[in-house]
């Protein structure tokens, strides 16, 4: 038995590698020489992908708004470059270190992404991110928002916007920075252990489906969109870079999602949910490959995400925001022939605060915690990944020191040339379960705090 | 475009007997309609009482600085006292910054005389 349940510790694997690339997210020059603003007007801090209210309102209103002038206006074209310095407190274990790094202390660049993004005429516009590692040296498609269409309509006199999107990944069409395609850490370690466990919300259709949504937004403020998601075949993934984590859909899975948005003096604030369903046919492990012998598993997941934004007319501008995610998991597939039962639950509360002076100077304080009952089906032990006693318990606190010395409308060569240079020390006080001898192979969370170094450019 | 003929025709008279030139000679409403929706309706509204991210834009030519009620402007907004006449909109959308500096409005600004001209004439028909 304890052969089969290891055999499912892969699962992890997948999971976890999307979450390191999808929260390497960004904004892009383009979008500032389409639209005739400096960087800052859309991102808090001069870069993103913290959005401020125009930056949401650019987004929901489908890329297309214009306004900049020249050549550069007219090129829907952009370059991004990450590089990067990782400590652990202790070294990965030696049959677990990367190809070509070594045990600690490694610099690497994390990655290298082209963008396309824009307007095609007034009513539909869209991103597509493409991108390359070196760290384990592939290349795929990344974080894709298409919107084929989009209008506003005059409801009495007030702006109702509607719009539709295509995507990749479930809430990287999602306009606030609570959720998790954006959501902060915004760059992580691409080299150093992450906690197993997370919602299926929070990447387990990073890149792997496709997703088909119809949104409103009514007097800048309510935010209704509803839609589905279903995984592409094994055929297009093989070929765009991707891999399915939890597994295939058999069905169409449906996504909701909630929005109100309050505006006063400098300051905004929102509250929403979100909402999940997925039944999917489990991964086998063989790349590409999924089978539904043994039935489906089920996932359901329910979040509810606020925050609050202050842009001050002077230097100052600062930021909270956070989300809870609850999961009911059904495993009747993956649990099958195990012993174990098929019912579980997984919460995940993530939170941060952030201070800006003059879009340059940022620091930000972030808190995420994952827990839930034992669970050996998704849980079980692994040297340095697993849990040793099946539970997705997670525990850390993140401080961020930011360096953003461009992306105003008087810097050098604006809008083009952007850097972030930043300093991240993430510290878990829980790590997969436990504080101590988490693995079982002796492994203490706080041999994972992970200090990083990071440079990231964007042209 | 026969929406604005008449508006039109009334506008350049302004903007000419104003001395704004030869980009006003032309002006036309209908295209400044589309340079609004294109670059300002994002954080513009030209309904009456509507503010988004900016204050509406509904009666901006002949409005004080500052003037919309219930709109929270910059104090460099606030402060700079000047009346949105035909002149000082050409002044100011060529580079807004330049001409308010704190101004929250981070728009680069219409450097296209003609586009310029056709969204003031359009700006002038939101009464």
């Amino acid at each position: 038995m304890v052969r089969v349940i290891r055999s499912k510790g892969w699962l992890l694997l997948p999971v976890a590698g999307f979450l390191l690339a999808s929260e390497r997210a960004e904004a892009i020059p383009a979008f500032a020489s389409q639209t005739g603003q400096p960087c800052t007007a859309c991102h808090l801090g001069g870069y993103g992908p913290q959005l401020t209210p125009i930056g949401r309102a650019f987004k929901i209103g489908g890329y297309t708004q214009t306004g900049g002038e020249g050549l550069a206006a007219s090129i829907p074209l952009s370059l991004m470059a990450i590089t990067s310095f990782t400590n652990t407190s202790a070294s990965v274990p030696a049959d677990q270190v990367a190809q070509h790094y070594g045990a600690n202390n490694n610099f690497s660049l994390d990655q290298v992404s082209g963008f396309i993004g824009g307007n095609v005429g007034p009513y539909s516009g869209g991103m597509m991110q493409f991108t390359w590692s070196d760290v384990d040296n592939t290349s795929h498609v990344d974080n894709t928002d298409l919107r084929p269409f989009t209008k506003v309509f005059d409801i009495g006199g007030k702006d109702l916007r509607i719009g539709t999107t295509l995507n990749n990944t479930p809430t990287v069409q999602d306009p606030y920075n609570t959720t998790f395609a954006w959501g902060f850490p915004f760059i992580a370690s691409a080299l150093a252990p992450t906690p197993a466990a997370n919602p299926m919300l929070a990447g387990s259709f990073g890149g792997n489906a496709i997703g088909y949504t119809a949104y409103a937004w009514y007097n800048n403020a309510l935010y209704l969109e509803g839609g589905a998601y279903n995984t592409l075949g094994s055929w297009a993934l093989a070929r765009i870079g991707n891999d399915y984590t939890i597994g295939s859909t058999t069905s169409p899975a449906p996504y909701l999602r909630a929005a109100y948005e309050w505006h006063w003096g400098n300051n905004t604030a929102h509250v929403g949910t979100l909402f999940m369903h997925a039944d999917v046919d489990p991964s086998t492990g063989v790349p590409y490959q999924t089978t539904g012998i043994n039935g489906a598993d089920h996932y359901t997941d329910y979040a509810f995400d606020a925050s609050y934004q202050f842009i001050g007319d002077g230097p100052h501008s600062a930021m909270v925001q956070g989300i809870y995610t609850h999961e009911d998991q059904n495993l009747r597939a993956t649990s099958s022939g195990t012993g174990f039962g098929a019912k579980y639950t997984l919460e995940q509360m993530r939170a941060n605060v952030s201070y800006w002076y003059a879009n340059t100077y940022g620091a930000t304080l972030g808190w995420q915690k994952t827990w839930g009952p034992a669970n050996p089906v998704l849980y079980p032990q692994a040297e340095l990944v697993g849990s040793a006693n099946n539970k997705p318990n997670s525990n850390a606190f993140i401080i961020e020191a930011d360096w953003v010395p461009f992306g105003k409308d008087t810097s050098l060569w604006a809008p083009f040339m952007n850097l972030k240079l930043g300093a991240q020390y993430i510290a878990y006080t829980q790590f997969n379960g436990g504080s101590s001898n988490y693995d079982g192979a002796g492994r203490n969370a706080s041999d994972n705090n992970t200090f990083l170094l990071f440079a990231w450019m964007i042209f | 475009m026969a929406k604005y003929s008449v508006r039109t025709v009334a506008i350049c008279g302004v903007l000419l007997a104003s001395g704004f030139g030869s980009a006003a000679m032309s002006a036309d409403a209908g295209a400044g309609k589309t340079v609004f929706q294109g670059s300002c309706s994002i954080c513009h509204s030209a309904q009456p009482g509507q503010d988004k991210i900016g204050p509406t834009l509904f009666g901006l030519v002949g409005r004080k600085t500052g003037a919309e009620p219930g709109y929270n402007y910059s104090p460099a907004n606030q402060a700079a006292n000047l009346t949105w006449d035909v002149a000082t909109l050409d002044k100011y959308l060529q580079g807004p910054r330049a001409m308010i500096p704190g101004t929250k409005m981070t728009f680069a600004g219409v450097k296209d005389d003609e586009k310029r001209a056709n969204l003031i004439a359009y700006l002038a028909t939101l009464k």
